[in-house]
């Protein structure tokens, strides 16, 4: 039972780690770095899904955050990033740090090999289509120009 | 063998610690598991340990996992649908939807929101989870202006904030489908994983297909996306009146019977009555010269 002692150790001090770490991961498949706590403000750079953030302080639904390994700040609204863990080697098997439900978000699961499986059952479905769907991004540029010429007043401003 | 449990039930209290979500994996994926041999039983009983919230419910289901749910709904939907490929209205439908989008509940998902106009007379719209977001001509045709408009499309939104196609999968299914992504994360299966998998996946699909186009969903999920509808549309800045108005103009033109709207909805007057209870009625929308002229320019021809 010795041999033990310090695995356990170990491992509650590995617990404290997770608990205290204030950083985060992105969830969606990328989203803007903003230079202000708003949809409709300029973006400094677009994060990808899995990288990760340091969170600096929050402010209503956003997150000030720096990125990891740089010194790029900005701002990142909270529905897109998580506190589960995000591994990126999907196909990999469990490594030692990461639980199996963490591993519900490692890009496996309903995946791209999935939806492949499941298409080649049902040839006749259109995803030409939703392809294209993907493509239809507005700025927010537009959408601020839109609200402005329409001379609508939404929540929280225009900018 | 003891040991391997020890060092197992160890991490496990180190992921406990590390989670804020906690809870008891179901019993259906590890027993299933253990009797087709594809884990062994101190395999199972250490997932069901170290995993918090397995098989919960549709609140596992991660952004991305709803992206790839929702692009298989979208192109069931797009099998019985043409696409009317008119430009300009794709992109005024697309700019007004994607800026409600970001006064939703849910202004982030996955791959965001995008819109397309079906080339069909029915009066119809579909909202696909992750928010591929789909109607057709014959409601384009009801909307008298921008802001009835904004209301068809919000209520479509808050149908995918409220995760309601989501909510449509059959419990069994979804609690079958997210152990078997628990156990295959855990490096469990040795193969044979995909096929579980897409079966659970093409179930779902047909669960939530079955349920936009044939069943409806229950009247207050249409009661919470109504609400939900109202609020995108005081946020964004849009008369929620739109709303009430788009009602009285289908209790007009639905007919009974027919394969559309009318079929998987609440009758108009039941949830004007409802807005109603929450402070919004129908009245005419105040003119406004630029939303009027590019809602024209847009759709004149729809």
């Amino acid at each position: 039972m010795r041999i033990h002692i310090p695995v356990l150790f170990i491992c509650l001090l590995l617990a404290g780690t997770a608990v205290m770490a204030g950083t985060l991961q992105v969830q969606t498949g990328s989203t803007p770095l903003r230079e202000m706590p708003s949809f409709l403000a300029g973006t400094i750079t677009n994060l990808s899904y899995g990288q990760t953030v340091e969170i600096l302080s929050r402010q209503g639904d956003w997150r000030r955050v720096k990125v990891a390994g740089s010194k790029t700040m900005g701002w990142v609204h909270a529905s897109a990033l998580t506190d589960r863990k995000i591994e990126l080697a999907a196909g990999d098997a469990l490594s030692g740090s990461v639980s199996s439900d963490e591993l519900a978000l490692a890009g496996k699961g309903f995946s791209p090999e999935v939806e492949a499986a499941f298409r080649a059952e049902n040839s006749k479905l259109n995803y030409a289509d939703i392809n294209r769907m993907e493509t239809f991004r507005i700025s927010p540029e537009t959408s601020l120009r839109f609200l402005r010429e329409g001379g609508l007043r939404p929540e929280g401003g225009l900018q | 063998m003891k040991k391997a449990a020890f060092l197992l039930l160890c991490l496990s209290m180190t992921f406990f610690a590390g989670c804020k979500t906690m809870g008891v994996v179901s019993e259906v994926g590890t027993t299933v598991g253990v009797a087709s041999g594809t884990i062994s039983e101190s395999q199972a009983e250490a997932i069901k340990r170290s995993s918090a919230a397995l098989a919960k419910s549709f609140e596992d289901i991660t952004p991305e996992q709803e992206y790839y749910i929702g692009r298989s709904v979208g192109a069931v939907i797009l099998s019985s649908y043409k696409v009317w490929n008119n430009e300009k209205a794709t992109d005024y439908v697309n700019v007004l939807g994607q800026t409600l989008a970001l006064y939703s509940r849910t202004p982030e998902t996955y791959r965001g929101y995008a819109f397309l106009i079906l080339d069909s007379d029915e009066i119809n719209a579909f909202a696909a989870p992750s928010g591929f977001i789909f109607i057709t001509r014959g409601m384009l045709r009801l909307c008298n202006n921008e802001t009835e408009l904004a209301a068809v499309l919000a209520h479509e939104i808050a149908h995918v904030s409220e995760k309601h196609g989501l909510k449509a999968i059959r419990r069994s299914r979804l609690t079958t489908a997210l152990t078997t992504i628990a156990v295959e994360g855990a490096g469990a299966f040795a193969g044979g994983h995909l096929a579980e998998l897409t079966e659970a996946f093409g179930g779902s699909v047909a669960d939530i297909t079955g349920t936009l186009m044939t069943n409806g969903y229950s009247r207050a999920f249409e009661r919470e996306a109504d609400a939900g509808a109202v609020a995108i549309l005081r946020a964004a800045g849009y008369d929620p009146a739109g709303l009430p108005n788009m009602l009285s103009a289908m209790e007009i033109h639905l007919k009974p019977g027919a394969p559309d709207f009318a079929n998987t909805h609440p009758a108009p007057r039941n949830r004007i009555a409802e807005l109603r209870q929450m402070g919004v009625q129908a009245r005419t929308i105040q003119a406004h010269h630029v939303r009027d002229a590019r809602f024209k320019n847009a759709l004149g021809s729809v």
